[in-house]
């Protein structure tokens, strides 16, 4: 009998684990590894949000590249569709290992202050993949345990989905620590982080007096501060800056066998040998939208050259990956991602990037204050707000603007004024598709076209279908209650 | 006239066989004594006896009747041994002991090995293909790869074969190590009273091998040698630069886009036929060495084979070296033995998928390239084309495999009584492989380049069972009765470990660890796993008419959790010699034998899952990335699920058959049905991903029926001068999923195989296209007819369709064109496989053709989806003639850069008839003249031969070979670029001494 019972020498039982406070710590430390997995902040959310939206297009020789940002992904939902698995998949692997350490913290004798800290994180990391899964697919099971599955799951809705991701990011406001005082915590999500996330559910949710408040909370914690330099946001310099509320951390390469990289600028940056595949591509629409103000020194907004890479005749000598524009003979007439790619400081991009990636940052917090503002008509008070993140780059006060004029206290000119301001502080940020989808370019035709005239992957865009990306179509037989996306 | 000296005390004599050449070898023993010798090369002995002394000679040779003769001293004999033609008592190894063949009543396919021999195979698989009914065996030219081989069709998820037992030996290793030459005779058990004793191991079939011993007799030594050339037997036709110019630049027209593709004036138009570049005459030697010899008390054998293939392409090749030392020693009522087999195997396998590569790669890129920093042709923005340089890969990418294996047991017996026997046998399985990978990162691809120069990486483990077999046998006849019965105990260990490195940037020229500077990394597993079974058969006849057997194994694994560790399984079988019956006297001049048998069983096995499957785990390693620095900080979690009710899979066999031979031994043959069902199959079932993980849990979950039916026929004429054999081994086997779930299980590339309820596993399922749209008018007309919200609309089908494009069915009339549109368009499983074998011996030559044929499949040709979808810069078929204005092909549609539905993976556009039948071998040989020989003095006998293998195929298949091996249950029938079966002609030699 004690022949055949021979125990796993390589790793330990779940049922010895989770006895110590170390324990849960690890416990923690591996759900932070959710966050730089493909399908989430590591590839396919870019892919996804950026490509898909009137930001960009894919010509990639790869079907399903195309598939994801022409609206045709109906026809390319199978096994080889990994932007539809993995970001899926990864999401839900990121809330079982956060429901894991949310199931055994309370049964372990341990320092009580730090029991609430890693539940907060949890929390925290459980949230913000509720909330990429509403964003994303709009539906799918809410599950608030690791253990197995008895009953058939709720089937939540983007409103549920959203509302999961609210409560977890409240359970994670009342839990964390605004700083740690220790300086090997850093990265960590914080309350700042929590609010906000907070702050993103709630402008989803149209929720804008909340919304306002939760803004309001983040100023008061006296924390954060826009940096000076606007490239210090998008770069492996200066990362955990002043400005940043959350960001995923990443290192360059491989420790120990772990990738600790992104791979967003394998994918979208300049089609060079040993550099991007060029899978996702900007739209050449977006290079207007930084044309048409300059600076109060007449200069071109500093963020067009910060966001996108195209060949400048006045600076033909710029160097990309170490060889000009003409060197790598590409066309003149094309434009690539340049934001959160390594253009300036290697010869090369891999799969492992090490450019955190700033989830929430200060200025896109100002500029939803203000949105907040002006759906509350407190449009006056908008100004400031918006300035804040002109004036950073050398742009004048928006009352001052001789491009954009006549704006006043008028809530819908404020709102269009604001989507501009929006658009060219995070363009490429993956923000552009919840934006839109907030903002109701998703609901009416009249708003298709517009996205259609900047992107013509919209003309194959149908209203109620495009909104939501379809659900893998494995799942559906395997999940009892889950339904296909309309239209899919 | 003899002229032997006469003298007293001394018998002298000849033996001789009909054809009055002298038997070499054959052995002489005085009856009641121990007194005995061995002819000579001219079939001479002499032999020590008491003076003026009857005695009895027992006469016996391997391939002759035992004859017993009176002499007497003084008198010399001379006496001609009579062939044994009677197969019928051929005795046949099986679980634990032998059987005569005419006993047997379970499912039991005796291989050929003479003939098996000659199809020069470097593998046990290889050699298998085509000789038993109901062995499916399916080969791959890469050097040093095993064959899939198959008995009695799918009868598990999981990939299992069968298992190889030799020399009693239950063998875990691979057959490439084991040399083919060496084997004395080789059993396919198929049915479940067969295999029963192998109980858990033996689900899916077992093959048994006995290796050659040595013989009473003089020191013999045996050596031969083949050598062979090989090619890839066929080419595809693919488009020069011109042809190929013309359809790009027309796929970007058709796409609106500007043609990166224009010639510059002044450039010289490459040329690559890259099909020439890659495709090389390979060779293959193998050289054996055979020493064997014994006397009444022991026998030896030694054996060395060294075996050299060098593949057909640039790139892989094969080496191996064996050496076998067999013993037996016997003593009064005590025997024991030993086997032993070393084996060292060097391989360098292929890397990428080439055979898909070499035909996207268009004719305008070159092999090598000097404006490029890696040297390599790749696709450039004039070219864009993601294939891989198939050169450029193999040179880059040099990947080496080293095994040593040694398996050996030694067993000692124990003849109580003349009815009981104990046997203890101990074996021992030693595995230890080295892997080497050398990367050098040179450009081999269009836009990947690394950042890293190099990179080596080291995997190094070994593998050791230990078996303990104890097994007592009862053997007694009681008048017309005979009993056999068998009760044996063994348990079995095994333990593996692995570990493996790897580094980057080495020092250049220097692949050891050390010489590496960048992210060096290290991991290693460790695993065990035992067995204990009991075991037990009761074997009865009467009369020798009447036959049952009854055999029961009850197994323990430690791959189960505590409460479903054991599993028994019971099987019992029947057999009825009618022609030993008195009503069959009157047709017994016609039919010499006949055997009605039939059998059913039950067994086990657990084979698929892992040694530790049973439960969940914390895995270390995963973690975060904190601080100012960015330090990695390891976490630890649980990252799969389990089920901790895993229990054995069970396997239901029916077995009915009837063997038969007629006029007088020429013409014999079986038929047999079978009906097999599985249940509680060990299969990796989908979880849903919302579960949090895609590592799939086991579960016992399904259910698998095949019913087939295996003919076995032969004619054969061994008294003429002109000998010879014609036999036919057909098999048809279906098979059925009686449960698999509400839904269906996808696998294959793309997903274009199907598993579910009632029909076979991994059918083929895809969109069915319907020609092409010839006109505007052909694309509107394409249209849905539906009733939506009480509503009759019509839905255009394709509305992004342009004419030259695919018009698809849009089989569930939704209107729209997506993965529920699949439909099944057949199955990757044959209906009909099979075996022909001609032999035939005239004079001093011999002749042998085998012929092997597969029928009713289809094959999911992956390399044709990518030359023909035309959207990406590949090359295109010779004779691809896309739709174009002019010409309005109802097949092939038009060319266009950039998604169109043209590009669909699974539709039926690349699904294709797998059927083939083919030369598989076919040997002319020449044995010298004994009378020449004997000269010679030490030359015992000599054969020369030429043979051809896969000599000529009728296929309709189009890629290179309808014969695929690899892939997983649920993922049949997919060319995915596979190395096809090698055309080989070679010449060789076998001496004895």
């Amino acid at each position: 009998e004690s022949f055949l019972e021979l125990s796993n020498p390589n790793e330990q039982t779940t049922g010895d684990y989770w006895k110590t406070q170390e324990e849960l710590q690890k416990g923690i430390d591996a759900c932070y590894r959710a966050l730089r997995f493909n399908g989430e902040y590591s590839r396919w959310l870019h892919i996804l949000y950026v490509a898909r939206s009137d930001e960009g297009y894919s010509h990639s020789p790869n079907a399903y590249f195309q598939a994801y940002s022409n609206f045709k992904i109906g026809s390319y939902n199978d096994d080889s569709a990994e932007a539809v698995f993995y970001t899926w998949l990864d999401n839900y692997k990121g809330i079982f290992w956060a429901n894991q350490v949310l199931d055994n913290a309370p049964n372990i004798q341990m320092d009580e202050t730090l029991r609430d800290r890693i539940m907060g994180e949890a929390y925290f990391l459980r949230g913000l993949q509720y909330f990429n899964l509403a964003g994303v697919f709009g539906r799918g099971p809410i599950t608030l345990t690791s253990y197995a599955r008895e009953d058939a799951p709720v089937i939540g809705e983007q409103e549920d989905l959203y509302n999961q991701a609210l409560k977890d990011f409240k359970d994670a406001r009342d839990r964390l620590p605004e700083k740690y005082s220790n300086s090997s915590d850093l990265g960590r999500a914080t309350k700042g982080s929590a609010l906000g996330m907070m702050v993103k559910v709630l402008m989803q949710q149209h929720n804008w007096a909340e919304a306002e408040a939760m803004c309001r909370e983040i100023f008061n914690l006296k924390i954060y501060k826009l940096v000076d330099n606007y490239t210090d946001n998008f770069t492996a310099i200066n990362e955990n800056n002043s400005e940043s509320l959350f960001e995923v951390q990443y290192a360059y390469g491989i420790q120990a066998g772990n990738e600790l990289g992104c791979n967003r600028a394998k994918f979208m940056g300049l089609p060079v040998d040993g550099c991007s595949w060029d899978d996702s591509t900007p739209r050449t629409a977006l290079k207007g939208d930084f044309e048409q103000e300059k600076t109060t020194d007449g200069k071109v907004d500093p963020r067009l050259k910060a966001t996108l890479a195209f060949y400048d005749a006045s600076t033909p000598d710029e160097k990309f990956y170490g060889k000009t524009w003409t060197q790598w003979g590409l066309d003149q007439n094309n434009i690539y991602w340049r934001k959160y790619t390594n253009w300036d400081t290697q010869t090369y991009e891999d799969y492992n990037s090490g450019i955190n990636f700033r989830v929430v940052r200060l200025a896109d917090i100002y500029l939803l204050y203000a949105e907040a503002l002006n759906e509350l008509n407190r449009t006056s008070e908008a100004y400031d707000y918006i300035n804040k993140v002109r004036n950073r780059v050398g742009l004048c006060n928006l009352e001052n603007s001789k491009v954009f004029t006549g704006i006043g206290n008028d809530k819908e000119k404020m709102r269009e004024q604001i989507m501009h301001e929006r658009m060219t502080e995070l363009c490429g940020e993956s923000w552009r598709w919840l934006d839109l989808e907030r903002w109701g370019y998703f609901e009416s035709a009249e708003k298709i076209a517009y996205l259609k005239s900047r992107d013509d992957d919209f003309s194959n865009f149908k209203i109620g279908v495009h909104n939501r990306f379809p659900i893998p179509y494995r799942e559906i037989p395997l999940v009892e209650g889950l339904t296909q996306n309309p239209g899919y | 006239v003899e002229t032997e000296i006469m003298q007293k005390g001394v018998i002298s004599g000849t033996i001789i066989d009909e054809k009055g050449e002298p038997v070499i070898g054959a052995s002489i023993l005085v009856k009641g004594s121990t007194v005995g010798a061995t002819t000579d090369i001219d079939g001479k002995f002499t032999l020590s006896v008491p003076d003026d002394e009857n005695v009895t000679l027992v006469i016996s040779s391997i391939g002759y009747q035992k004859a017993e003769i009176r002499a007497k001293a003084g008198k010399p004999i001379r006496f001609i041994l009579k062939e044994d033609v009677e197969i019928l008592d051929e005795v046949v190894v099986v679980g634990y002991g032998t059987q005569r063949k005419k006993d047997l009543t379970g499912a039991v396919g005796v291989v050929d090995v003479k003939e098996m021999k000659k199809m020069n195979a470097p593998n046990i698989g290889q050699a298998l293909q085509g000789q038993v009914a109901g062995v499916s065996v399916s080969t791959s030219g890469e050097p040093g790869t095993s064959a899939d081989v198959r008995i009695r069709g799918i009868g598990s998820f999981s990939n299992v074969g069968p298992l190889y037992v030799i020399d009693g030996m239950i063998i875990n290793g691979s057959q490439r190590e084991f040399n083919v030459n060496d084997i004395e005779s080789m059993q396919v058990l198929k049915d479940a009273s067969a295999t029963a004793l192998y109980g858990a191991r033996g689900a899916n079939g077992v093959i048994i091998i006995t290796t050659k011993k040595g013989k009473e007799g003089p020191t013999r030594i045996e050596a031969s040698a083949n050598f062979g050339v090989q090619q890839i037997a066929k080419r595809i036709e693919m488009m020069n630069s011109l042809e190929f110019l013309k359809i790009n630049r027309l796929a970007y027209e058709n796409a609106d886009m500007e043609w990166p593709g224009e010639p510059e004036q002044g450039q010289i138009l490459t040329n690559t036929d890259w099909q020439d570049e890659f495709f090389k005459l390979g060779t293959t030697q193998d050289y054996n060495l055979t020493l064997s010899g014994g006397n009444m008390n022991g026998n030896y054998l030694v054996s060395g084979n060294f075996f050299k293939q060098d593949g057909v392409v640039e790139g892989p090749w094969h080496k191996r070296y064996s050496l076998r030392v067999n013993t037996g020693y016997k003593k009064g009522i005590f025997t024991f033995g030993e086997n032993m087999l070393v084996s060292r195997t060097e391989t360098r396998p292929m890397t990428g998928t080439s055979f898909i590569d070499l035909l996207r790669m268009p004719p305008v890129i070159p092999v090598y390239d000097d404006t490029k920093a890696g040297g390599y042709g790749t696709g450039s923005t004039q070219y864009q084309t993601y294939g891989t340089n198939p050169i450029g890969q193999q040179e880059t990418r040099d990947y080496r495999q080293t095994s040593n294996r040694i398996i050996g047991n030694v067993f000692a017996e124990l003849e109580f009584f003349k009815c009981l026997k104990l046997k203890t046998n101990l074996g021992v399985e030693y595995h230890n492989w080295f892997d080497r990978e050398k990367e050098t990162y040179k450009q081999i691809r269009y836009l990947e380049v690394s950042n890293y120069d190099n990179q080596l990486l080291e995997r190094k483990g070994d593998f050791t069972t230990i078996i303990s077999e104890n097994t007592l046998n009862f053997n007694k006849k009681f008048g017309k009765h005979s009993i056999e019965a068998l009760l044996g105990y063994t348990a079995e260990k095994t333990q593996w470990k692995q570990h493996e490195a790897s580094v980057k940037n080495l020092t250049e020229g220097y692949w050891v660890l050390s010489a590496g500077k960048t992210e060096p990394s290290v991991t290693g597993t460790d695993s065990d796993y035992a067995m204990t079974s009991i075991l037990g058969r009761i074997n009865y006849a009467y009369a020798d008419k009447y036959l049952f057997q009854f055999n029961i194994r009850r197994d323990g694994s430690s791959r189960f959790g505590k409460n479903y560790r054991y599993g028994t399984f019971p099987s019992f079988s029947l057999g009825w010699r009618m022609s030993e019956e008195k009503f069959f006297t009157p047709i017994k001049n016609v039919v010499d034998d006949l055997k009605l048998r039939t059998s059913y069983g039950v067994i086990g096995d657990q084979q698929a899952i892992g040694d530790y499957d049973y439960a969940t785990y914390i895995t270390v390693g995963e973690g975060a990335i904190f601080g100012p620095d960015q330090t990695f900080y390891p976490g630890a979690i649980q990252k799969g699920r389990a089920n901790p009710n895993l229990r054995w899979e069970q396997k239901a066999t029916f077995n009915i058959g009837v063997d038969f031979s007629m006029f007088d031994q020429h013409f014999y043959g079986s038929v047999e049905y079978f009906n097999s069902k599985s249940k509680d199959l060990l299969v990796k079932l989908p979880i849903s991903w919302t579960e949090g993980t895609d590592i799939t849990p086991w579960s016992n979950y399904g259910k698998l029926k095949n019913t087939g039916v295996e003919i076995n026929l032969g004619y054969r004429e061994t008294k003429r001068a002109f000998k010879y054999n014609i036999g036919l081994n057909l098999s048809h086997v279906k098979n059925e999923v009686l449960e698999l779930g509400e839904s269906f299980r996808e696998g294959g590339t793309n997903g274009v195989n199907r598993s579910e309820k009632g029909r076979s596993v991994g059918d083929f399922y895809v969109i069915k296209t319907n020609g092409i749209f010839q006109s505007w008018d052909e694309v509107y007309a394409h249209t849905t007819t539906v009733t939506e919200n009480g509503q009759t609309v019509t839905k255009l089908i394709q509305p992004d369709a342009h004419p030259g494009d695919i018009r698809y069915i849009d089989a569930n009339n939704d209107g729209k064109i997506d993965k529920d549109d699949r439909q099944y368009v057949g199955s990757p499983l044959p209906k009909f496989e099979m075996g022909i074998t001609f032999s035939a011996e005239y004079k001093n030559f011999d002749f042998s053709l085998f012929m092997t044929g597969v029928f009713g499949n289809k094959i999911y040709n992956v390399g044709k989806y990518w030359l023909e979808r035309m959207d990406e810069t590949s090359n295109y078929p010779k004779d691809l003639k896309p739709w174009t204005e002019e010409n309005h092909s109802t097949t092939t549609p038009r060319p266009v850069i950039g998604t169109t539905d043209n590009t669909l993976a699974y539709t039926d556009r690349w699904i294709e008839r797998g059927d083939y039948f083919r030369i598989k071998n076919l040997q002319v040989g020449y044995t010298f003249k004994d009378s020449w020989l004997r000269k010679t003095k030490f030359i015992g006998s000599a054969r020369l031969y030429v043979s051809a293998q896969n000599l000529w195929t009728i296929t309709g298949y189009s890629g290179y070979d309808p014969e695929i091996s690899g892939g997983d249950v649920f993922g049949q029938g997919n060319d995915n670029g596979h190395f096809p079966p090698v055309r080989t002609f070679s010449i060789g030699a076998q001496v004895s001494f």
